[in-house]
């Protein structure tokens, strides 16, 4: 019977960009990735206050895109200032290449490979746990990795694997399922891939950490990692402890009734001191307009009065007046034609954006790399802007 | 409105011309040239919609023209336009223009054209008509709008061609570049790999180098063993030569140079004490400016005593002054009381007890006889009386004095003197009056008071004097012993008393200096007896140095021999022969390696491929921004279509629906109007193939601007106003000019026109089409 405490973490991804930033301050961009090596230098931190036996780390430590030797190097770096034992199971994201297995990683730091592995860690206590694991070897597998992992019924034992958990059978990245999972002498399954954190089942603990760092709004909240304390072969407590250095939030402004002023006094107001915002502009006004045609300056004159950062502006705002889409006249036409369009299927809606050579040879992939949501609000966007046009040529 | 009937009275070459009934429907005019066509078209023209006068057209207006028009409105009123001169009047107040808004030049350019008018259709396709009639409700910003998206298109992505300029395309640019870029620099992980196993390959052949130097380090260490222990040698020899000639040395005392150090430090600082003694000495000695502090010394008590009466001394001094002053004063006052009469003797010896006066106002006083003098006094006055009545003054001057004479020499009388023997016994003269007597003694009484307080004063300066004298006589006794010059009593006891201190300190100073200079004799003394074997310090500094050489000597001579002992090498053997040295292949293999270790620690820190990958972290996001602006565009221009096509396809402008079914008359089918609603351009669809304005023949357009001026005249205004065409068709084939007359027939169902023509085939084509003919002659 062993009593122990370890750390689990997931998805780092390390030196990563971030995406949806309309903001063109590229300190912004360089914060932001920097913010990824921040996160893990206080999970570090966690685990040396935690008096933390090992860590464990589920895949997903770099991004394959962006590592470089640098990346690598300062990950060592942070291992190397741990004295107690890290595990790894690399990830879709991260499969070892030749020359990273140059850089080498401190000798305290137990790296799976692409065969199950089981490891006896004996701690200074004396008590042993066990760390089963296993790597990604290319980006994309549909081979189930968490099933070919084993136990000990007399020893506690940590399963590590990046693993996408109930997802559809065609999953590229080591579809696995939970019933199959449960029935492993594994007590706790340390995963990642999965960046939203959730617990999928407790005795045996099935746990996704989440990444450790938001990369764009739609990966908003808190980001860290787990602290399992373990007495008697038991998890006791699960502990997640935020260690993101920049959290992503989406801000509700309304216009309505608002003047510019009181405007972005209001948003700016909203914003805190570490926070990553995109500003979802709604309600109906006059402001509509002007947030429409200059988001940029928009965006720049809520920053310089706020005390986060503001990445991006959605523009779900409607003018003071529509025109509706019954009547006779053009302008009427015009608004019955976008409603109809905004219900266009997919496909046909990117052919009208794309409709000549040049667009569809260059932009095409672009606009069919955007959510259905996103498109919408192209034609919402498209048609308030068209009015507006009508609006102000009659003035 | 329809025109019944014209009467011209006159007007150009008619006279008294009347036409009418004229059919509200299709009517043709025809007639010769010269025959009144034209005339009838310029009177209807101008009378309905007075112009002002215009040359060249004929006929010209003059003051003489005259006729009348007989009109009813489209709501069944008849009404008659009256023309006299330029005066046209409306028998309802209002004329056509009025009723319909149409202004004359209008009228004149869409309403009563002639064959110049056909090639004209900037009338109704540009300004407020082509706005009004040749678009759909709204539309009439469309081209403006439309405009407005394509450049902004363009300024993101030209349409036909990318292009690195600007916008999108040079966003693509630069992220193609920073693409390369970012390829370039990652490159350096297959770099640094390559470096690792030049890394791992320099290691290895160092060890081996390493290895083969240790080996040669050992023997060069042998070898330079042996050259040392020869060498050695050789200087031990060079020693023991040197220790020749230094018996001396034997001599040196142990402690070296100690103790004479410590000696002459000793007798240095007595020196410097006796010398600072002295100096103290001699400064007290001058603070005595002079005076003996031997003498003073001698005489401290006495000065401390006086120093004690200083005040006794001073308070002596301010009493004498009073007393003596009280004495002076005293004297004065004694004086003036003994000034009336009072002699000393009296003052001296006078009784001025009580009973002297007591018995004085008692004792008898002596009286004068006055029998005799008053005998004298009378006979006197009659003298007197006598000498007044003789008048001679002299003589009565005489008797008075006579008189008094006698009176004054008169006897006393007897006992008179008893008062005065009593008073003089008493010590007082005896003509002293009884009634002084208590006065006199009372005066007596005071002097006596202030004489005796005179003398008392006068005693008591007398002892001050004393006092004084005694303290002066002792303080100029010590004064002259201690010999210091005589100032005044308080400053010269108190100078004396200061000198006491110095004399004291004086006194220990002399102990000191000599104590002093008793122990600098003996540090001295001390010195030279250390000194006495050496004969001097040079020569004991010289033993000593040569002791220490010697010292050195013999120990570097011990430490060689221990050297050569533990060294344990035969220098009778030969020497070992150096070996190859690999430092220098060691030193290029280090340098190798260093450049290797630097150059993947550049790559491990190398902070560039960040810098790109944040970089195209940031035109991607630019990228995404300005293409989902695009993308905006993109879906405005393709609302803004949809929509137009769609109201045009079910709402074209009902000029262009009414003049397409004119040409549709007209060209038999042929052609097809229709308006674009993104340039409200006018275009001809011929089957499948559109016609822009340039590209149509000279008669297409003739039909197609008869087509839409008749559309245009049909909707310009509520009130229809009659068309007069002069010989438009004149330009037409025969197949166009029949076709004109269908479309025009059609029209004229509508509104009423009346065509003039001197063409015999289209007169023959508007019977054939059911229009009226008026037979034109002059």
């Amino acid at each position: 019977m062993s009593d122990f405490k370890f750390i689990h973490c997931a998805d780092l991804h390390l030196g990563s960009r971030f995406a949806g930033i309309r903001s063109r301050d590229r300190d912004l961009a360089k914060r932001m990735a920097e913010s990824t090596f921040s996160s893990f230098s206080k999970i570090a931190d966690l685990a040396r206050s935690e008096n933390a036996d090992f860590m464990v780390i589920s895949g997903d430590v770099f991004d394959k895109e962006n590592i470089t030797p640098r990346t690598r190097f300062r990950f060592a770096e942070i291992l190397g200032g741990l004295d107690i034992p890290c595990f790894i199971a690399w990830g879709n994201h991260d499969h070892t290449t030749s020359w990273e297995d140059d850089i080498p990683l401190p000798t305290n730091v137990h790296e799976f490979g692409g065969e199950p592995e089981r490891f006896m860690l004996e701690l200074k206590n004396g008590d042993r746990v066990e760390i089963s694991g296993i790597s990604f070897t290319s980006r994309n597998t549909n081979e189930d990795l968490a099933i070919k992992l084993e136990g000990s019924r007399d020893v506690f034992t940590v399963g590590c694997v990046h693993c996408d958990v109930d997802s559809s059978d065609a999953s590229a990245y080591a579809p696995a399922r939970l019933v199959d999972m449960i029935e492993k002498d594994i007590d706790y399954w340390a995963l990642g891939h999965i960046h939203k954190r959730a617990v999928l089942h407790e005795r045996p603990y099935v746990v996704y950490p989440g990444n450790t760092q938001g990369k764009s709004i739609k990966e908003s909240g808190e980001k860290g990692a787990y602290v399992v304390k373990v007495v008697s072969d038991t998890v006791k407590e699960l502990r997640f402890v935020p260690t993101q250095e920049i959290i992503w939030e989406t801000i509700e402004a309304d216009i309505t009734g608002r003047d510019f002023r009181s405007f972005i006094d209001s948003v700016s107001s909203m914003i805190e001191k570490n926070s990553v915002v995109r500003i979802a502009v709604k309600g109906r006004g006059a402001l509509d307009k002007m947030i429409r045609s200059e988001p940029d300056e928009i965006l720049k004159a809520i920053q310089e009065r706020s005390a986060g950062t503001v990445a991006d502006i959605e523009v779900l705002s409607k003018p003071e007046s529509m025109p509706s889409a019954g009547g006779k006249d053009l302008v009427s036409k015009v608004a019955s034609v976008a409603d109809s369009v905004m219900m266009m299927e997919r496909d046909r809606l990117i052919g009208a954006i794309c409709s000549t050579a040049t667009s569809k040879k260059y932009l095409q992939k672009h606009f069919e790399s955007m959510s259905d949501e996103e498109l919408r609000n192209l034609v919402g966007d498209a048609k308030v802007r068209l009015l507006e046009r009508f609006s102000e040529a009659s003035e | 409105m329809i025109i019944e009937a014209v009467r011209i009275r006159l007007f150009g070459k008619a006279v008294n011309k009347d036409y009418g009934p004229i059919s509200p429907g299709l009517t043709v005019c025809y007639g010769e040239n010269e025959s009144g066509k034209t005339t009838l078209k310029e009177f209807i023209r101008t009378t309905l919609f007075k112009t002002g006068k215009r040359k060249n057209v004929y006929p010209q207006t003059s003051a003489s023209d005259s006729g009348e028009i007989d009109c009813i409105t489209d709501s069944g009123k008849r009404f008659t336009v009256t023309r006299s001169g330029s005066k046209i009047v409306s028998s309802i107040g209002m004329m056509p223009s009025d009723i319909s808004g149409v202004d004359p030049d209008i009228y004149r350019s869409v309403y009563a054209m002639g064959p110049e008018d056909l090639i004209d259709t900037d009338a109704v396709e540009s300004g407020d008509i082509k706005r009004r009639f040749l678009t759909v409700p709204g539309g009439e910003n469309m081209p403006q709008i439309s405009e407005s998206i394509n450049i902004g298109m363009e300024d993101l992505l030209r349409p036909e061609k990318m292009t690195s300029i600007k916008g999108i395309g040079k966003l693509f640019d630069d992220i193609r570049e920073n693409g390369e870029a970012i390829k370039a620099a990652r490159s350096k992980g297959p770099e640094y790999e390559r470096l690792a196993a030049d890394e791992g390959r320099i290691v290895a052949e160092l060890s081996a180098l390493k290895e083969k130097k240790a080996e040669a380090d050992t023997v060069r260490a042998n070898i330079k063993a042996y050259e040392k222990q020869e060498m050695n040698l050789k200087e031990y020899g060079e020693l023991e030569i040197s220790l020749d000639g230094m018996a001396d040395a034997n001599r040196a005392p142990p402690e070296g140079m100690g103790r004479y150090n410590e000696l002459m430090a000793s007798e240095i600082a007595l020196r410097k004490s006796m010398q600072s003694a002295d100096e103290k000495l001699a400064s007290l000695v001058k603070e005595m400016g002079g005076a003996s502090s031997d003498a003073v010394m001698r005489n401290e008590e006495k000065i401390r005593s006086l120093n004690e009466n200083i005040g006794s001394y001073l308070s002596a001094t301010s009493d004498m002054e009073a007393a003596d002053g009280s004495a002076s004063r005293l004297d004065e006052e004694v004086a003036a009381l003994t000034g009336n009469g009072l002699s000393p003797e009296t003052v001296r010896n006078a009784d001025t007890g009580r009973g002297t006066i007591e018995r004085a106002s008692v004792t008898e006083m002596p009286k004068k006889n006055y029998v005799p003098a008053l005998a004298l006094l009378a006979l006197a006055s009659v003298c007197a009386m006598a000498a007044f009545v003789s008048g001679v003054p002299y003589i009565y001057a005489a008797s008075v004095v006579a008189l008094a004479a006698i009176y004054f020499v008169l006897p006393k009388r007897g006992p008179e003197d008893g008062f005065s023997d009593f008073i003089s016994s008493r010590g007082f003269p005896r003509d002293t009056r009884r009634e002084d007597v208590a006065g006199l003694c009372e005066k007596i009484d005071r002097i006596r008071a202030l004489e005796q307080k005179r003398d008392s004063e006068l005693q008591r300066a007398s002892n001050m004097r004393a006092k004084i004298a005694r303290l002066e006589t002792e303080l100029a006794s010590v004064a002259s012993e201690a010999g210091i010059g005589r100032g005044s009593f308080e400053s010269d006891v108190r100078r004396l008393n200061a000198l006491i201190t110095i004399s004291s300190s004086i006194s220990e100073a002399k102990t000191t200096a000599e104590e002093a200079r008793s122990e600098h004799q003996r540090a001295k003394n001390s010195l030279g007896e250390y000194l006495e074997p050496y004969g001097s310090a040079e020569e004991l500094e010289r033993i000593v140095d040569l002791k220490k050489k010697k010292d050195e000597i013999e120990n570097k001579m011990e430490n060689i021999k221990k050297i050569m002992g533990s060294a344990g090498i035969d220098t009778g053997s030969e020497a070992p022969m150096p070996p190859d040295d690999p430092a220098e292949e060691i030193d290029e293999k280090q340098r190798e390696l260093g450049k290797i270790i630097s150059q993947k620690d550049a790559i491990l820190r190398d902070a560039e491929t960040e810098r790109l990958l944040d970089e195209r972290s940031s035109l991607s996001a630019e990228l995404d921004s300005e293409i989902r602006k695009w993308g905006v565009l993109s879906l405005e221009r393709y609302i803004a279509d949809m929509a137009c096509d769609d109201i045009y396809e079910n709402m074209q402008p009902q000029v262009i629906r009414t003049a397409d079914r004119y040409l549709d008359m007209m060209t038999g089918g042929l052609y097809r109007m229709e308006s674009n609603p993104r340039t409200k351009d006018v275009s001809i669809r011929g089957g499948t193939e559109v016609k822009a304005k340039g590209q149509w023949s000279s008669g297409l357009a003739g039909q197609v601007c008869l087509s839409l001026k008749l559309a245009v005249a049909k909707e310009l205004s509520e009130e229809k106003l009659p068309i007069l065409l002069d010989d438009v068709l004149l330009v037409f084939d025969s197949e166009r000019k029949l076709g004109a007359c269908r479309a025009l027939s059609e029209a004229a169902k509508d509104m009423q026109i009346v065509f003039f023509t001197c063409d015999l085939e289209t007169c023959g084509f508007m019977k054939q089409v059911g229009a009226d003919l008026i037979e034109m002659s002059l």
